[in-house]
């Protein structure tokens, strides 16, 4: 099987999947024992009427198999459909949310790979001694360390008593916007965004990593004469880097859960804040179209992992 | 994981006392277990030998007061005891954490061993699901189902629980596959014992391991998963405490900055006893793990 | 290979970054002086559109307010001052007619004069059937209109007498005040010139609501979703000139807010709870050097709603008498706040003193339960939403207060909108609800008016709304206050709400604003043109 009859393959297989995801949130969303009303009609002079008639207007009063039949129709033909508390087009607010997370969740990877991988690498190398101890140490911490208790530590740290980083928003308000100012906001968050993977991924390259280092080609390798740096990075790293990569796929889910998290405690402006409100609001339309947004991009990501095995490893077949 | 295990162990004639050994041997799965159980001992009994009340208001001192000899760590906003709080709290964090990972345990090992023994129609059903509950954040489908069913301990326990099955599923499957192509499982087969005979007598046993490790796993990220819902204000709920709610009150900068025991406490023991499960999991792992005997 | 993989990722991180960092953001325009003077204002919860007429949420007026005019400014002491109108009359032989006269100097933000049919325009637009508006009942009262939907049959009572002056005909007579405080409250005007070729079916997502043009005091400029609005100063303001050339409304958490005010990121809060400084950090933000801190009192209240189909009368005279008024205030408060006698504060001008002291008898009520007869082996609900934190502190409070008289309650936290879904369907035994208050003592009666949808307590009894109805029909204080007054006994005698206290809005802002009066802020009037920034 050719690398493109796979790709398709997987596609057709996540259809099911997909349309899973979709049902089972939008059962959920409208089991809630309240509606959108409640929220719109917040006002002491609204009116039973005014209610019933806007009921109609959104479809409310329909069975929500039929609700949901209507929805789907509409998003195959490319209407997520509208806000019912913002009043604008769902893809709208979405696509204005879509790059503070993919950023804030891009940096809180790229902080982790950074900050692991060469910690997970000198464990693996030098075991039992004081790399190790220090890197395992510090895996064991970050895993069992709650972001938002990182968050309040590193706010507390840095926002009041060092007053180095701001505690929220992506920009100061002097009404220019600047990368360095971006940049600045950015820290804090994709940091204790970093935390908990952090911790996971040094496990995991360390693992990985002493795995290969016993293999017989690395001895190979060291018998030929080669330099430690080339062994560990052309050959070792090399071979390891396939658990790593499924790692990186398993944590997609939960590196959008914890973005949820951050955002709300650094008042980033991403889909997971989106979420929460649009959740407390019961704004079905924005809650469906996030969730069908984060369901794609993590079946997307498992695609391109996959992809990634071919491209790593030559040996594997895509069957 | 500390320790070189230098010397060579002869296999001794109980594999089980054999593992119980390797255990004993590993030094932080040991403190780990050591910090778990008195915990657990202290958030049954404290409660009961020192009588402490976590939601009665005492109007004799101020609202919010420091630690004194009264109240150990001082009194919340609203003149509750924040030491019985703390003890409570972790009873509720505990609980979350243990049952939720029994309940994921008790609906996915099933699913698991029907999936990867009897294949066909059912495996593609119980894998497909979960898939699809693994590949969408979990943590977004628990809000929206908070949100259903009302935030209590009882529904966070149900729902952490219930969504974290395809974990186990999916290890049990993988299990059962490779164990029903051993030579004795076929064995057994073609003497023509029963399908539930070969499920329960030979392969349930083989995937005890791997179901351990990831029982702590689950356990560990339940008690994640618990304070940092309550910690959006979709957590345990307002009169019972959770460490994630104690926390969640503690947002502020003054009580960051002034008040260090009302976060402090909670925030630790939430480190050390995710710390402690992890230990315990790391524990049994390597003293499970046969490729160490030889 | 897996270098490749890393330059890769970090390469689509930094396009990224560039995108947000440099594409959405106009240059600063700076000014003659070179430093711009900006003042950012800090609310907990994001505005939800700048669709004026289809929202009820707080928060949205905090940032609507800026852009758009409303016809008056309304402070909480009763006093209306001119803001788009310049004066106003109403016709005192038969109250159904008030008249507008508008400011000729109003400019729309593209320089086009705001005029008496814009006024007409926006009325038409709210009436209008084909258009959802969530505050459909601000337009209600008005003939011409059916449940605040045009009737065709009948001729409109919003009408342009001239260029600058528009008439509203009521179909009931109704006093001035109670018109201005509360039908008028949230009536932003808005450019028929821009909108009037928009098909009404498209209207509400037209682009125009991207970029909003008003005669506001403040023009948009941009906004980041959940995050911020950026404002520049409407520096023709027909009411003067802003003291500053950028405002920015910006979300920030509670908790983050007064370090926000510490580091320089807020200079303002938004007050009126929903941009105040949380109790627990209110000793800190008093000794600040650079922020000048205000307790300001509050026409708003908190009330426990009593379901008045499962709880008597009698039971519910003793939980009014139970409930530790004091220790909220002083205890959970700190003192920053006032006992609560009903809907209305002792030093309100329609207040009636007979209700103070306020009765508190734990005993008496202890044997009123017991002699009722009540249930007092079932567990009781009482309903709190999560959102705001001394309410959500104060019902352990209640619970044993309401424990002390024998009755058990079981607290039930949900999310606002399960609440108010509940409490309306009457689904519920005690709720803790709040109000915003007002200076007009009508406000509370649609809460009690039995058929109403926020008639929380389910009362059928309609002789508070047939009070409240009188008060309405009489147009000056002294031929109203007797029926208030009468209408505040018999809230104390039915119980259908036992209110609890008025928080005191804790603000902060920086000592260079100056100018600026708070107390006006839960009627959503801000009035920012008379800020002065030392900046």
């Amino acid at each position: 099987m050719n690398k493109y009859t796979f790709v398709i393959k997987r596609l057709l297989t996540a259809i099911p999947t997909f349309l899973g995801i979709t049902v089972l949130v939008y059962i959920l969303a409208s089991l809630t024992p309240s509606s959108p009303l409640e929220i719109l009609f917040n006002d002491p002079y609204a009116t039973a009427e005014e209610m019933a008639r806007k009921s109609k207007e959104l479809g409310l009063d329909q069975p929500v198999i039929i609700q949901y039949f209507h929805w789907l129709t509409q998003l195959l033909l490319g209407n997520m459909g509208t806000s019912i508390r913002t009043n604008l087009p769902v893809l709208m607010m979405i696509s204005q949310r879509v790059l503070p997370t993919l950023i804030l969740t891009g940096s809180a990877m790229l902080i982790t790979i950074v900050i692991s991988l060469p910690l997970g690498i000198m464990a693996a190398y030098k075991p039992y001694t004081k790399w190790d101890y220090v890197s395992s140490g510090l895996s064991f911490v970050g895993s069992a360390m709650p972001n938002f208790f990182a968050g309040l530590v590193l706010i507390y740290l840095f926002c009041i008593e060092l007053r180095i980083f701001p505690t929220s928003g992506m920009y100061d308000t002097s009404g220019a916007r600047t990368l360095p100012m971006f940049l600045h906001h950015l820290v804090l968050p994709s940091f204790v965004l970093a935390i908990q993977m952090i911790g996971s991924l040094i496990r995991q390259c360390r693992g990985s990593m002493l795995e290969v280092l016993q293999d017989d080609y690395v001895r190979t390798a060291r018998a030929k004469g080669l330099r430690e740096k080339d062994v560990l990075i052309r050959h070792a790293l090399r071979n390891a880097w396939i658990p790593l990569v499924s790692w990186f796929s398993t944590q997609l889910p939960f590196l959008i859960g914890g973005a949820v998290v951050t955002e709300q405690i650094f008042g980033w402006p991403g889909l997971g804040s989106l979420m929460v409100q649009s959740i407390n609001a019961r704004d079905y339309p924005v809650i469906m179209g996030v969730s069908v947004l984060i369901a794609v991009f993590v079946l997307i990501g498992n695609l391109l992992v996959d992809l990634l095995y071919g491209m790593l490893d030559p040996r594997i077949t895509y069957e | 994981m500390f320790e070189k295990n230098e010397k060579v162990d002869i296999p001794v004639d109980s594999y089980f006392s054999d593992v119980c050994q390797r255990f004993s041997q590993h030094k932080p799965a040991m403190i780990g277990l050591l910090v778990l159980i008195t915990e657990i001992f202290l958030v049954v009994f404290l409660p009961i030998l020192m009588n402490l009340d976590q939601s009665t208001t005492d109007y004799d001192v101020l609202f919010g007061s420091s630690p004194s000899g009264k109240h150990i760590l001082g009194t919340d906003d609203i003149g509750r005891d924040i030491f019985a709080r703390f003890i409570y709290g972790g009873r509720v964090s505990l609980s979350v954490g243990i049952l939720s990972a029994i309940i994921s345990m008790l609906v996915g090992v099933p699913l698991g061993l029907i999936a990867g023994y009897y294949r066909g129609f059912w495996e593609t059903v119980i894998m497909r699901s979960a898939d699809t509950f693994m590949s969408f954040p979990a943590m977004i489908l628990i809000m929206v189902l908070v949100s259903v069913l009302g935030p209590s301990v009882i529904t966070i326990i149900l729902v952490i629980g219930l969504l974290g099955w395809p974990r186990f599923a999916r290890l049990i499957y993988g299990n059962v596959l490779s164990a029903s192509s051993m030579d004795y499982v076929e064995a057994a087969r073609a003497i023509g014992t029963k399908n539930g005979s070969i499920l329960l007598k030979y392969i349930l046993p083989n995937t005890f391991a791997p179901v351990l490790i990831a029982f702590t796993f689950r356990a560990a990220q339940a008690i994640i998963t618990e304070s940092a819902l309550s910690f959006l204000g979709m957590g345990v709920q307002a009169p019972q405490a959770s460490w994630g709610n104690i926390l969640y009150d503690a947002q502020s900068i003054s009580v960051l900055s002034q008040r260090p025991w009302l976060w402090v406490p909670p925030g630790i023991a939430l480190v050390i006893t995710v710390l402690s499960i992890n230990f315990i999991g790391d524990g049994v792992r390597d003293a499970l793990d046969t490729k160490m005997v030889i | 290979m897996n270098r490749n993989l890393v330059k890769i990722l970090v390469g689509m991180l930094m396009v990224s970054m560039l995108l947000s960092g440099c594409s959405q953001g106009p240059a600063p325009a700076t000014g003659a002086s070179g430093k711009q003077k900006i003042v950012t204002m800090a609310m907990t919860a994001p505005w939800d559109t700048f669709v004026p007429f289809n929202t009820t949420n707080g928060n949205t007026d905090v940032v609507l307010e800026l852009i758009y005019d409303k016809l008056t400014v309304l402070n909480t002491d009763g006093t209306v001052k001119p803001r788009l109108a310049k004066s106003w009359s109403i016709d005192e032989a038969t109250h159904t007619k008030i008249t507008f006269v508008l400011n000729e100097k109003a400019k729309w933000h593209d320089g086009t004069p705001v005029t008496a049919d814009d006024v007409v325009f926006t009325a038409e637009l709210m009436a209008n059937p084909d258009i959802s508006v969530a505050r459909r009942s601000k337009i209600a009262p008005f003939t011409g209109t059916k449940g605040g939907v045009r009737d065709p049959g009948k001729e409109f009572g919003i009408k342009a007498l001239d260029k600058q002056t528009v008439q509203f005909t009521m179909i009931e007579p109704t006093g001035l005040d109670y018109m201005l405080f509360i039908v008028f409250r949230d009536f932003y005007v808005l450019p028929k010139h821009l909108l009037k070729d928009i098909p009404v079916k498209s209207l509400l997502s037209d682009k125009f609501w991207q970029h909003p043009i008003g005669s506001g005091p403040c023009k948009f400029e941009s906004e980041i979703s959940g995050e911020r609005v950026q404002l520049t100063a409407n520096k023709d303001y027909h009411l003067g000139a802003p003291d500053f050339d950028r405002f920015v409304v910006r979300i920030v958490p509670e908790s983050n807010i007064l370090s926000g005010l510490i580091n320089g990121e807020v200079d303002v809060v938004a007050g009126a709870s929903i941009g105040n400084i949380p109790l627990n950090d209110w000793d800190m933000a008093k000794k600040q050097e650079k922020l000048v801190t205000k307790s300001v009192p509050s026409l708003g209240y908190q009330y426990m709603s009593i379901n008045t189909k499962r709880i008597p009368q009698t039971v519910r005279q003793a939980i009014n008498m139970a409930i530790n008024r004091d220790a909220l205030v002083n205890n959970l408060m700190k003192g920053e706040g006032l006992s609560a006698p009903g809907p209305l504060r002792p030093d309100h001008k329609y207040f009636n003193k007979a209700l103070l002291p306020i009765p508190y008898d734990v005993e008496k009520a202890k044997a009123m339960v017991a002699e009722s007869g009540f249930d007092t082996s079932k567990e009781y609900e009482l309903r709190v939403s999560k959102g705001n934190s001394l309410r959500e502190k104060s019902a352990p409070m209640l619970q044993q207060d309401l424990a002390k008289i024998g009755i058990k309650v079981k607290i039930v936290t949900t999310d606002h909108p399960t609440l108010l879904t509940a409490s309306r369907k009457g689904d519920y035994d005690f709720a803790l609800i709040g109000s915003w208050g007002s200076p007009d003592p009508g406000e509370s009666v649609m809460n009690v008016t039995p058929g109403h949808i926020n008639n929380f307590s389910q009362l059928q009894d309609r002789s508070l709304a047939n009070l409240g109805d009188k008060g309405l029909k009489a147009f000056t204080f002294e031929t109203r206050k007797p029926f208030y007054e009468q209408y505040q006994m018999l809230l104390r005698e039915q119980v259908p709400f036992t209110w609890l206290y008025f928080p005191n809005d804790l603000v902060a802002y920086n000592k260079q604003i100056s100018n600026l009066d708070y107390t006006n802020f839960t009627l959503h009037n801000r009035s920012v043109w008379e800020w002065k920034v030392a900046k």
